[in-house]
């Protein structure tokens, strides 16, 4: 069978008479139908009885991407330091009792430097650089 | 002549491949035919109805709304709905096969809920969770919304026992099954392939193309007296009331 089905005459049925639309509307071509004021369910009751009935919303399941923010670290820098074995291993041993990282422990012994020596403009670069 | 308001037909069914879309078409096509005007909503992802639209021959007073990759159905449907009621004498909503919120939606604008059912139990079972639903709606919209079982893919002589006991089990249930079927035809899927309606097919060259068109006028005819009963009825109501 090709397209040109459509070039051939029509099947008579005769089963137009038996249907008349003319009480919907359609008896006049020119005529739109009326639109009554009908107060429907509003989408939110109709998505929440569907959900209930197991029909739920494929919307909800499309989750928005969260953009995740990386915050950036502000320990960049490496610093390499020769020390004694003892003196490397102590300095682990204070991250531990303070319960904080190498790079912390670092920041806090040279805080509590700059407290000892009390300059006050060394002190505020400290805060400057730690506050970022 | 006395206005009506627009009537919306909305096929259902949460299982895929029931035959709604057939029946949307056949629906739509044969009330075009009779002169209504029609508004043919796919409210389906996979776009069959609309692919049908597209063909040549739809008949002129069908208005197709399509819902192209990327429209959020569930969005647009009640907006759709209440568009097309204002232009067209009929809507015809053919929806997903799957148990989303937009079935819903769509039944909650319906006058007519058809559920394509073919003669399996997987469909059954489906249809009678759409069923639940419309019932769901009704008992918490305070509204009657009429709904009935149609069976699709019959076979055109025998009626399998399977097919007798879905049947027999709805009736049981109270849930009306209409009485015209749409039978396992070759024209039904010739118009999905070359567009255009039934009438446009000649008898012989495609199998069953006279007897697909009775069936098809047959399964509106009784729509339309459903719907024709179901206003009647509820006109009486508010008058008593």
């Amino acid at each position: 069978m090709t397209n040109k089905v459509r070039e051939r005459p029509k099947l008579n049925l005769d089963t137009d008479d038996d249907l008349d639309l003319s009480d919907f509307g359609v008896s006049d071509v020119s005529e739109e139908p009326q639109v009554e004021k009908v107060t429907e369910p509003t989408a939110a009751a109709v998505e929440a009885v569907s959900k209930e009935a197991g029909f739920p919303s494929r919307s909800a399941t499309k989750t928005t991407p969260r953009r995740r923010r990386k915050k950036t670290s502000p320990f960049q820098d490496q610093v390499g330091i020769k020390c004694r074995t003892a003196m490397k291993d102590l300095f682990q041993d204070l991250g531990d009792e303070l319960n904080t990282h190498d790079h912390t422990t670092f920041e806090r012994a040279i805080y509590a430097l700059l407290k000892e020596v009390g300059d006050p403009r060394l002190i505020a670069r400290y805060e400057q650089i730690v506050r970022g | 002549m006395t206005k009506r308001q627009s009537v919306v037909i909305v096929l259902a069914q949460s299982k895929g491949g029931a035959g709604k879309t057939t029946a949307a078409i056949t629906l739509a096509s044969e009330l075009a035919l009779l002169g209504a005007s029609v508004t043919l909503i796919d409210a389906d992802p996979n776009q069959h109805a609309a692919k049908w639209a597209k063909k040549p021959g739809r008949p002129e007073k069908i208005a197709l709304v399509e819902n192209p990759q990327g429209r959020d159905i569930e969005e647009h449907i009640l907006d759709d709905i209440a568009q097309a009621k204002q232009k067209s004498s009929f809507v015809i909503v053919d929806l997903e096969g799957t148990a989303s919120a937009a079935a819903g939606y769509g039944i909650s604008r319906a006058n007519l809920v058809v559920i394509a059912v073919q003669g399996s139990q997987d469909d059954a079972d489906e249809a009678a969770k759409t069923i639940r639903l419309v019932r769901r709606q009704e008992q918490a919209f305070e509204k009657s919304i009429p709904y009935a079982v149609l069976i699709t893919r019959a076979p055109a002589a025998l009626n399998p026992k399977i097919l007798r006991g879905i049947v027999s089990d709805f009736q049981e249930a109270k849930t009306p099954v209409l009485q015209n079927r749409l039978i396992d035809r070759e024209a039904f899927k010739a118009i999905k392939t070359y567009g255009g309606t039934l009438h446009d097919l000649q008898d012989g060259e495609v199998s069953g193309a006279a007897k697909a068109c009775v069936d098809a006028r047959a399964f509106t005819k009784e729509v339309i007296e459903l719907i024709r009963s179901t206003q009647q009825s509820a006109q009486a109501g508010r008058e008593v009331a």
